[in-house]
């Protein structure tokens, strides 16, 4: 079972690049430690069972099915890593977790929505979706415009009503 | 390895999918996040291992017992890649929401101050708040919001796993 050697693969790379590249995007380095990985990983299937000499039918879906199954953990790997990096909740956990307890206002104190905005304005630069020149925000490419516009018909889809762009 | 692997666990993993829109569609359970974990994750866990009946339908397949579990695995795999984008569809997730906002804007361009001013000062805190008293992550105490046994387990998972990755805590 190679395949449960996925979430070892992607820890190990991430750690390495982490510490190799220090002061990159956090969100970036994940990216570039998850397309490494594909190479630990190839290297192994190439000496797992699934490759042989003869290529034939069951070999190429073996491979089909390696490759989907490390590029959808992989996938998963990113978000549970950008919950520790961007999600409010964890934050409010941590500021909690610093302090012992804490009422609703201090937390809406010490993390207001306009903070909340400017980090993600920063971090959207640096990863390069967004654009800041003369004072003015703009999409820098479409990408994760086209994710957020699918995210948003699916919300439709599922009947949730959150949405401020609309 | 036999194609039918992929097409029975991309199958379980779309009727997963299917029952999720169709619960939803019908009302969003008040606990999402568990019914979710049970709809893509749990039954079929529970109707692999425990049911005979079942087993002895598999065995009516084409599949091999060893491939339903590389059938099992792919579906699992689909299905937490589906569970972890699952939040940005479940709350507004501002970084999304932001490229949407300035691709709807007139020019196709705005200031930090017009971007603020769609969201309420303490809106995108407060949803999370709740989120966090309903998940049962925190709870209140006597001195205000404390974390609970599992919130404590998940701050300090993502505080071993970031010093692993040389990290300090995330902005948020």
């Amino acid at each position: 079972m190679v395949v449960l050697c996925i979430p070892c693969i992607l820890l190990c790379m991430h750690i390495l690049i982490a510490h190799l590249m220090k002061g990159a995007s956090p969100q970036l380095l994940a990216i570039k430690a998850i397309l490494l990985g594909y190479l630990p990983y190839a290297a192994i299937l190439r000496y797992s069972v699934y490759i042989s000499a003869e290529v034939s039918h069951e070999m190429l879906w073996a491979l089909l099915y390696c490759f989907i199954v490390y590029t959808a953990f992989a996938y998963t790997y990113f978000h549970l890593f950008n919950m520790g990096e961007s999600a409010r909740r964890i934050r409010i956990l941590y500021e909690i977790y610093l302090k012992g307890a804490l009422s609703v206002s201090d937390i809406e104190t010490l993390y207001r929505s306009s903070e909340i905005i400017r980090i993600r304005l920063d971090r959207l630069v640096a990863m390069k979706k967004l654009r800041y020149a003369k004072g003015y925000y703009s999409l820098d490419g479409k990408m994760l415009y086209w994710a957020a516009l699918l995210v948003k018909s699916w919300r439709k889809i599922l009947q949730m009503d959150v949405n401020h762009a609309q | 390895m036999n194609s039918s692997v992929l097409l029975y666990g991309t199958l379980l993993f779309l009727v997963s999918l299917v029952l999720h829109v169709i619960i939803w569609r019908i009302r969003v359970p008040r606990h999402d996040a568990l019914v979710l974990f049970f709809i893509f994750l749990g039954a079929p866990s529970v109707l692999f291992f425990a049911g005979h009946e079942i087993r002895n339908v598999i065995q009516a397949t084409t599949l091999a017992r060893i491939e339903t579990i590389y059938a099992l695995l792919l579906h699992f795999a689909l299905s937490c890649a589906y569970i972890a984008s699952y939040p940005a569809a479940q709350a507004i997730s501002p970084s999304l929401d932001i490229l949407l906002v300035i691709a709807s804007s007139e020019f196709g361009r705005l200031t930090e101050k017009e971007i603020n001013a769609y969201y309420p000062d303490t809106e995108l805190v407060s949803a999370r708040i709740n989120d966090l008293k309903r998940s049962v992550l925190i709870a209140q105490g006597h001195h205000g919001l404390t974390l609970t046994f599992p919130g404590r387990v998940v701050t300090f998972f993502f505080i071993t796993y970031r010093r692993l990755l040389g990290l300090k805590a995330g902005e948020g």
